[in-house]
């Protein structure tokens, strides 16, 4: 079976000053047909790099490597290549569903406009199948939304809008940045449930990348654990809770509150902090926080070893 | 009991059924963190604004070690500031990015002690950042130079240097990575049993509240809808909209999720009379929509707003 997205030793780098800062630093990922994937990793760990450029949206960045989309070669293509499948088959929503809208089109006309230039619809056409589309991501009075803009719209609606979006082609990726990061708990939930629901629905496949590891923990089949930049651990999603294999992912788990169980007087921390752009690194980036750290760790890089479904970057790992 | 250190009457904020906070109570006992909860556009913030006199409320009172500060002179007013500090969301916004760190920590020094020396000052500034677990020499830096998790120690250096009675942290933590978000709460937590401030802790998560709450007052659209003490309030929530946040809480590993709660409305229609939150509840009467249920208290000082606060309500399935 031809993975829907295959990524083999991406890199992302940017210049700065006078050296360059790899933002992603030769990741490689496999994601299958209807799989959900999970990406955490704090800010500055190179998830959202990593995305923006599988959609070609990484800018002045230079980006090596390879991206394969069912099995085509994304990268170095003619852009016309990437135009195809980019907003139609590969798809992707971002965290502040206001900005990714336009203020001044209403939600009909952004929608519809999808289909005009992908599917060759008609404009008539292409709104009615707006309007089924918004009421399949369970918008109420949908017919009324399509004549409305963005503004008069709350953020879980406009997320539900940006989801819409992302689905109208029968997309066989769609990429979602902290969808729900920017929504109330309450909508939050409304959001997985959706997520949840298309998936079944429509079987589409789903990179979910979000620093909130519980978020996540709903929807993952698989969790991929970034940190500066790299991928230091994947595992099955309930493994992973269950069994964290990489000392990074272990004492990050440590340190999400919970809402059941003793309360702590002081709440577990990990020290330290993420490296920042331009920080030098030791050959494990998390070398200077881990609690299980060797001389090994400052010189030899350790490689992501292991199964497709069980990888772990650590010369020590637990378990 | 004790005085209160700060008591809130009747506070309302905006005009008629559209106010933004209406018949707000409530009482804050010295050395206590007590929580405010409530999803946005609830009027969190605002309540913090008006207890700071940073808007002005329409009704109410605001009592503060004995003082109405809605009612004072100016002086009075800016003498009882001293005591009163917010520590805001975003970190590097609070900071004026052409002032030192040092400088900015020092301002409130100049302004409320403007007898003192600037090596004093120096001094405190500097005992101040080691407090907060930055190094002394930083001081020189400027706000642009540090990551959101120092920013956020720097402004809580500042909020601190006074030694304030009563700290209000709106969502403080809430823009920083969960790694870092345990070492600030940790560092409020020590400052706290150092310094036997009160603290008010707006937060929309209700995960990182349980952690250091001793109290917690959820709100919803401009209202309070349930007081309780920590334990009491995330073991047996009565408030129907209580229940359905604390419900919607993701979780490791991952718990079967009830029902979410539909849309919020807006309607004028459902802020014109009754429970505000009628259209989102499950379980609401039609008494809901014509009367406004008070907030009474329940049991020993667990007070619910809502009509159906007495009778045992089915889980959301």
């Amino acid at each position: 079976m031809v993975p829907t997205l295959s990524i083999d030793e991406l890199s992302v780098s940017f210049a700065h000053r006078s050296s360059t800062v790899e933002a992603v630093d030769r990741v490689s990922l496999r994601i299958a047909p209807a799989e959900c994937v999970g990406v955490v990793g704090e800010s500055g760990s190179g998830k959202t790099q990593l995305f923006l450029a599988v959609m070609g949206l990484a800018g002045k960045a230079d980006v090596s490597g390879s991206i394969r989309f069912e099995g085509k070669e994304l990268l170095g293509g003619a852009a016309a290549a990437i135009n195809r499948v980019r907003g139609s088959k590969l798809t992707m929503i971002f965290q502040d569903p206001m900005t990714s809208l336009t203020p001044h089109l209403s939600i009909g006309t952004q929608l519809a406009e999808v289909l005009v230039c992908h599917s060759g619809r008609s404009w008539v056409e292409a709104r009615a199948l707006a309007g089924e589309m918004l009421e399949r991501v369970r918008i109420p009075d949908p017919r009324r939304r399509l004549s409305q803009y963005p503004h008069e719209l709350s953020g879980g609606m406009r997320q539900r809008v940006m989801l819409a979006m992302s689905l109208l082609c029968e997309p066989a990726l769609v990429i979602a940045d902290e969808p729900t990061t920017a929504l109330d708990v309450t909508i939050q939930a409304q959001i997985i449930e959706l997520l949840r629901a298309m998936r079944v629905e429509a079987g589409t496949a789903l990179a979910l990348i979000s620093h909130d590891l519980a978020v996540v923990a709903g929807l993952a089949d698989r969790i991929l654990v970034m940190y500066a930049g790299r991928i230091v651990e994947n595992a099955v999603a309930g493994e992973l809770f269950r069994q964290p294999r990489h000392p990074y992912t272990a004492e990050l788990l440590k340190c999400v509150p919970s809402l059941s169980g003793p309360r702590p007087p002081r709440l577990p921390t990990l020290a330290g902090q993420p490296p920042q752009p331009g920080d030098a690194l030791q050959a494990c980036p998390f070398a200077p926080r881990c609690p299980r750290a060797a001389d090994r760790c400052r010189i030899e890089r350790p490689a992501l070893l292991g199964g497709s479904t069980s990888q772990v970057a650590c010369h020590f790992p637990l378990a | 009991m004790n005085q209160p250190l700060l008591q809130v009457r009747d506070l309302r904020v905006g005009f008629g059924r559209q106010a933004v906070l209406r018949d707000v109570s409530f009482e804050l006992f010295s050395g206590e963190t007590v929580a405010l909860v409530g999803e946005s556009g609830s009027g969190k913030s605002t309540l913090a604004r008006a207890i700071l006199s940073l808007v002005q409320p329409t009704q109410g009172s605001v009592e503060f070690m004995g003082v109405d500060l809605l009612r004072s002179p100016g002086p009075v007013l800016r003498a009882q500031r001293r005591n009163l500090q917010i520590v805001f969301q975003d970190p590097l916004a609070s900071l004026n990015p052409r002032m030192t760190v040092g400088d900015a920590i020092a301002e409130p020094l100049k302004i409320f002690e403007p007898q003192s020396t600037a090596a004093e000052r120096r001094q405190r500034v500097a005992a101040m950042l080691e407090r907060v677990g930055l190094s002394a020499g930083l001081a020189s830096r400027y706000p642009h130079e540090f990551s959101g998790g120092q920013c956020q120690r720097i402004a809580i250096a500042r909020a601190m240097v006074l030694h304030p009675k009563l700290l209000i942290c709106d969502e403080a933590v809430s823009s920083l990575d969960v790694s870092i978000q345990g070492q600030i709460i940790n560092l409020l937590l020590d400052l706290q049993r150092d310094e036997g401030m009160t603290m008010l802790f707006i937060s929309h998560n209700l995960a990182v509240v349980r952690q250091l709450s001793h109290r917690v007052m959820v709100m919803y659209l401009g209202r309070l809808v349930e007081i309780a003490s920590s334990d009491s309030l995330f073991i047996a929530p009565v408030h129907p909209y209580t229940r359905a946040l604390l419900a919607a809480v993701p979780q490791i590993p991952p718990v079967a999720a009830a029902a979410p709660l539909v849309d919020g409305s807006f309607s004028a229609a459902s802020i014109a009379s009754g429970c505000a939150f009628r259209d989102r509840c499950p379980y609401a009467l039609p008494l809901c929509a014509s009367s406004d249920p008070s907030l009474t208290e329940l049991v020993g000082a667990h007070w619910v707003a809502c009509h159906r606060s007495h009778e045992p309500l089915n889980p959301l399935s």
